[in-house]
């Protein structure tokens, strides 16, 4: 899952047993340029990813009562997106709730066609381990 | 005077190369590209198949109906136009002609569809015994 907030941020929920490995083999890719396209791919996710429930637990959680309230006042993210991350966290308990700039990984093109309509169900499905 | 106002799109097409020995076919093109047959992202190449497939023409062909009036030879529209790989894929070009490989050219764009958009702006070769695709001319 993948939620965007403030200018080009998002939070995105990733299983922690995901691996560069694991995200090439269930995307299929074997070599040539399939693998050097999925390859960026999983590099484009996962960079400069922040743990958004260690940060909590670690700076913010003597200020705010819950991760809920926490994403609510400090990230001003709408309570039902809220309500929906922490549905789905819960429905998938291996997940962490990560945020990121959309644009740190340097590459616009690939970083955008992850999350295309064309892709985002497959990509989500596989960084969650859904299958 | 004009004056542009609301959202202004930019969109952009981008030229590739396909030296193929025989016809250019799905088979050959998804062995280049090394996506298992059984991946579930087969369609985003297949679509990348199509998208040169449509567009593809006979390279010398394509110089001729599209570029003799600008560049006076074929060598000079290959090495200027391709301004990225120009000079490294000439001699590839006709030392696949010489022995009866078949050269097609032409172009990706990136308002046709999400998937196509992504392949003409990444830059990219597809490579096998059978194929050689040079797409690396990328940009906006």
């Amino acid at each position: 899952m993948k939620l965007a907030y403030d200018f080009y941020k998002s939070l995105l929920l990733v299983n922690k047993n995901l691996t560069k490995e694991l995200f090439i083999e269930k995307t299929g890719a074997g070599n040539g340029y399939s693998l050097d396209m999925f390859s960026r791919m999983y590099d484009s996710i996962t960079s400069e990813l922040i743990d958004v429930e260690r940060e909590f637990d670690k700076y913010y959680s003597f200020e705010y009562k819950s991760i809920e309230q926490f994403l609510y006042r400090k990230y001003n993210i709408k309570a039902e997106h809220i309500k929906e991350l922490m549905d789905e966290k819960k429905s998938n308990p291996d997940c962490i709730i990560y945020r990121k700039d959309d644009n740190s990984f340097g590459d616009y093109g690939i970083g955008t066609f992850t999350f295309s309509e064309t892709m985002y169900d497959r990509v989500t499905n596989i960084i969650m381990l859904k299958n | 005077m004009k004056i542009r106002y609301d959202f202004v799109t930019n969109s952009s097409s981008t030229s590739f190369v396909i030296i193929s020995d025989g016809e250019f076919n799905f088979k050959d093109f998804i062995e280049a590209v090394g996506v298992k047959n059984n991946s579930q992202f087969l369609d985003i190449y297949k679509s990348l198949f199509n998208a040169f497939n449509d567009d593809m023409e006979p390279a010398r062909d394509y110089y001729q109906r599209h570029f003799s009036g600008t560049y006076p030879t074929f060598e000079e529209f290959i090495e200027q136009r391709l301004w990225k790989s120009g000079k490294e894929i000439l001699p590839k070009i006709l030392e696949a002609e010489a022995i009866g490989k078949k050269v097609y050219i032409g172009r990706l764009r990136s308002d046709n569809d999400e998937t196509e958009g992504f392949f003409c702006t990444d830059e990219f070769i597809i490579e096998n015994e059978n194929l050689y695709v040079d797409a690396q001319e990328d940009g906006w």
